[in-house]
């Protein structure tokens, strides 16, 4: 039911500018870049099977574990481009979707504090420009490939690991992230004239990276990581009052959404110069709620509300390989050759109704090589890596059902006529009849890694 | 049908341009059900007003930051500069960080040493909090400096003798300097500095500019502050520092509808924001120390301008049928955190046990051209709805001279012990003018009192640790605005004082 509104002087816009900065912050950035494409070309490049293989700067994301068994002082610099060919089509046409992903910058460090204490730090910063976090939430409607609607924030990893143990090591790490919250709201001042009140905070929140790595055998590690869920709650109340009109806006989205993930991984050296990784890992989305923004407005009276879609999520996983073939090209080069492959099912149910979030099962072909010299110059190692991924994302159809009315009052998915005076079913949305979303994706990117001497090393 | 007028957004704001966004063409998709003949494309509604509503969702869709909009004509202007930014702006925790003058370290110092000196310090040999003072100073350290602490600010201040209610400021400061030689005479230093708010991050904050307000005190005290630098220092005569500060901005595009549909309503947003990290300027500091004797040091310190933008496009879209039909625009711009150009000049010279500092820093205040938050409007609807967005005038802030001086007494004691006693004064005077107008900015010129000490010890496995303390005392010079007429808030008066505690411990390893 729609309450009354007077159209009086000002008091609808006071009403509409605390709407309007209400939702100026609510949204919702999914996940991070590093979970999408990977961190680091060599991880990439083996496809993400590194659970029980990383031990650099990349281990933070993949294994916090892994940086306790590296005993390298190191700085790493990276650079990373997508190319997204995404399409949708429908009964009405085709398009092609581009992904809105900045490019990423790659920072990351290691440094070991003795022989059995280590801490890492890595972080993806999206450059062109520079971006702390694009917040990104489309209507149930808009037609848009969620998944890879990820990367679009600064994402830091930080981490610390211990080594009770020669063959053990534990590690915990942090991810960090932000959040928004806050109040927003508009009143007349004493000229007559709308102003604004407004105060938008940006709060840190953070979430845990647990790992541990063993090394039952000289060649053969096996590893285990538990990345926990994240979501940023977001509530935003204003009240208003303009011209004796009261108003309040209720705002509600959940955002920096990512699942809890269990990742399980083995790293075995069936010859010296050879390593071939295994990874599963299991993230259970279906604890999450879709990403969309819940909002009701109460204009003088009467509140107008709509429940977003829910339950739109599944459990899914994916398996991953992994291989590299290092070779000793003279004394002072050394080249590493790597490949990869992942395979991993759609984590959206399907969808019927309203929302038209697209995405389908994820098969991932990844290469690269590296490259590791050691001169007179500087006589520490330094390791240039590049990496090619593409990221087949397969065909997904999803037939739309109209529904009653009835039946749409009820349940928030539900597609429905949205004009009684007109004959027929009138559908505006864009998936309806159906809709199909399929493509590729590829990314480029090069790792820098310069190894200093540790410095608990040069104190000794 | 409904027409949207278009709003006019800003291209730049104080100078600098804003976040590139654009709507963008007509999607194909979108332009295949909106616009194709009902009869012959599958889908597309025969209602006038859905197929309005279409079209206005083609015109201006819940539009993306897509790669244009993000800036791809410029993708390939990187200099080495934006590069090097780029690279370190990685390091910067969790949120827009903030800049260099009116944050925390600007109203209070930073650290348990600077604050105890009247933050005399572009010419201290204080290498740990370098990042801060004068990017040069890294060098000063001659072993990996580590440090940590905690400052709470008690903010009691008042407008027309009312408590002003503004937020007290506290949060952990902690910083490192890890010098490294290539040789002798060439000496490099890497040094960080942060401090972080106990509350939050960073805010975005506005309030009505007719409303008395302190403006210096009720948002800048608050925010993140991470600065990084490096220095190199050479003969041991003279050091170069450069650093950077962070600033962020908010930028970006709302969507919504709200309407009825048969036997229910519709309430949908989209929201395409972007929390930005300006780098039109480059918010670099730059330091000079020259230390000609080993008791004589003269500092020279740089920072450039920065402001947190705020610029948002809104359209909303009603269709209340009855009540309230048609469409808005809106467009909100303005700056946040503002951050002067600083200049400061300034030496120190030791005698004896005893050191004294001295220096003039300038901020050009007057390059600021907006205070808050500005909105316009662009209406379609049905009904009359005159309605007037608020005009902010320039606020006309002026340069100002900030004298500051420190003196600090070292008492040698057993077993490489060491007591010190500083104290420190500094006087700032406001850069806001007397307010005669439309806008109730309030601030006043302010006497800074510090004192404050430290213990050093190596006596914890031989690491020298030293604990410090200090107190500040600032006093606000009572001001009265007195308005002329019935200008909207009338005349006031502002003052008050601030009491600064912070305690913290540093390390040399």
């Amino acid at each position: 039911m729609v309450g009354l509104i007077s159209p009086a002087r000002g008091s609808f816009f006071g009403g509409a500018f605390a709407f309007f900065c209400s939702l100026l912050c609510s949204g919702n950035t999914l996940a991070n870049a590093a979970e999408v494409y990977g961190l680091g070309s060599d991880g990439i490049s083996r496809a993400g099977a590194m659970t029980a293989a990383a031990t650099g700067h990349e281990s933070v994301f993949y294994n916090p574990a892994g940086v306790a068994f590296h005993q390298k002082q190191e700085l790493s610099l990276g650079y990373l481009s997508d190319i997204p060919d995404l399409s949708i089509s429908t009964g009405n046409g085709k398009a092609t979707r581009d992904l809105t992903d900045p490019d990423l910058l790659l920072i990351g460090f290691t440094l070991p504090l003795g022989e059995r204490l280590g801490v890492g730090f890595s972080a993806y910063l999206p450059v062109n420009p520079l971006t702390v976090t694009l917040v990104d939430a489309r209507s149930p409607e808009d037609p848009h490939f969620s998944y890879f609607n990820r990367t679009q924030r600064l994402v830091i990893f930080s981490t610390a690991a211990v080594r009770p143990l020669k063959w053990l090591s534990l590690g915990l790490g942090l991810n960090i992230l932000s959040g928004l919250q806050g109040t927003a709201s508009s009143r007349e001042g004493p000229t007559h004239q709308l102003q604004p009140l407004v105060s938008q905070e940006l709060v840190p929140r953070l979430a845990f990276n647990a790992g541990v790595r063993v090394e039952p055998l000289p060649r053969l590690a096996l590893g285990a990581t538990y990345r926990q869920a994240f979501s940023v709650p977001f509530t935003v109340n204003s009240s208003h009052n303009v011209v004796g009109i009261p108003l309040e806006v209720l705002l509600q989205a959940e955002a920096l959404q990512t699942p809890h993930e269990l990742a399980l991984g083995a790293a075995l050296r069936p010859v010296e110069a050879l390593q071939l990784s295994l990874d599963t890992t299991w993230l259970f989305w279906s604890m999450e709620n879709a990403p969309f923004i819940k909002l009701s407005a109460d204009l003088g009276g009467g509140r107008i509300t709509q429940q977003p879609p829910r339950q739109l999520y599944r459990d899914t996983f994916n398996i991953r390989l992994g291989a590299v073939l290092e070779q000793k090209a003279s004394d002072s080069i050394r080249v590493a050759y790597r490949l990869g492959h992942f395979f991993e099912p759609s984590y959206l149910e399907d969808q019927p109704g309203r929302s038209n979030l697209l995405d389908g099962t994820k098969l991932g072909f990844c290469g690269g090589m590296g490259v590791t010299l050691q001169s007179e110059i500087y006589p520490q190692p330094i390791t240039f890596d590049v990496h090619f991924q593409a990221i087949s994302v397969l065909s997904r159809t999803y037939q739309k059902v109209i529904s009653s009315v009835e039946e749409a009052r009820i349940d928030p998915n539900a597609l429905a006529d949205e004009d009684g005076a007109v004959d027929g079913d009138q559908i505006s949305n864009p998936g309806y009849p159906s809709i199909s979303g399929s493509g590729m994706v590829y990314t480029v990117g090069a790792t820098l890694t310069v190894e200093i001497e540790p410095v608990w090393k040069v104190l000794q | 049908m409904k027409t949207f007028r278009g709003v006019c957004r800003a291209e730049t704001i104080h100078g600098r341009r804003l976040f590139p966004l654009r709507r963008r063409p007509i999607h194909p998709l979108e332009s295949a059900f909106v616009l194709g003949p009902a009869s012959q494309v599958q889908g597309v509604p025969s209602s006038p007003a859905l197929r309005a509503r279409s079209v206005l969702r083609a015109t201006w869709p819940p539009t993306r930051l897509t790669r244009e909009r993000l800036g791809r004509a410029e993708k390939r202007r990187w200099s080495i500069g934006r590069l090097l930014f780029a690279a370190l702006s990685a390091l910067a925790v969790i949120a827009p960080p903030s800049g260099t003058r009116a944050n925390p370290t600007d109203m209070f110092g930073f650290g348990t040493r600077g604050p105890a000196l009247g933050n005399a310090m572009v010419a201290s040999d204080d290498a740990l909090s370098s990042p801060v003072y004068n990017a040069a100073g890294g060098t000063m350290a001659e072993r990996l400096e580590l440090g940590i602490g905690y400052m709470y600010a008690g903010i009691d201040l008042d407008i027309n003798e009312q408590n002003a209610e503004v937020m007290d400021a506290h949060g952990t400061s902690a910083g490192f300097v890890f010098p490294f030689d290539l040789e002798r005479d060439l000496q490099f230093a890497f040094a960080l500095s942060m401090f972080m708010p106990d509350q939050f991050s960073h805010r975005i904050y506005g309030i009505a500019a007719t409303e008395p307000q302190l403006v210096m005190w009720d948002n800048r005290p608050h925010r993140l502050v991470f600065n990084p630098a490096l220095s190199v220092r050479f003969a041991e005569i003279i050091a170069f520092g450069v650093g950077l500060t962070f600033l962020g901005g908010l930028e970006g595009q709302v969507d919504f509808e709200l309407g009825t549909l048969p036997g229910r309503t519709k309430a949908e947003a989209a929201t395409e924001t972007a929390l930005t990290i300006g780098t039109d300027s480059v918010p670099i500091i730059l330091g000079m120390l020259l230390t000609p004797t080993e008791y004589l040091r003269l500092g020279l310190r740089y920072s450039e301008e920065v402001a947190a933008l705020v610029a948002l496009d809104i359209l909303a879209d009603i269709d209340a049928t009855g009540i309230l039909n048609g469409t808005i625009g809106i467009n909100i711009v303005g700056v946040n955190y503002f951050t002067p150009r600083e200049l400061a000049l300034g030496g120190s010279f030791d005698l004896y046990n005893w050191t004294f500092a001295a220096e003039l820093g300038w901020q050009q205040w007057s390059r600021l051209s907006q205070v808050g938050l500005e909105i316009k409007l662009a209406l379609d609807l049905d009904i009359d709805t005159p309605v007037d967005a608020f005009d902010l005038p320039a606020p006309g802030f002026r340069d100002v001279f900030i004298p500051r001086a420190g003196l600090e007494y070292r008492l040698p004691l057993p077993d490489e012990r060491q007591l010190a006693f500083r104290s420190g004064y500094a006087f700032v005077p406001s850069p806001v003018p007397d307010q005669s107008g439309i806008t109730s900015y309030g601030d006043n010129d302010r006497h800074v009192i510090t004192a404050g000490g430290g213990f050093r010890f190596e006596d914890f496995w031989g690491i020298p640790l030293t604990p410090e303390l200090v107190l500040q005392l600032q006093l606000l010079q009572r001001r009265e605005m007195g308005k002329q007429g019935i200008q909207p808030g009338g005349g006031f008066s502002t003052g008050g004082v601030v009491y600064v505690a912070a305690a913290g411990v540093r390390a040399e390893i």
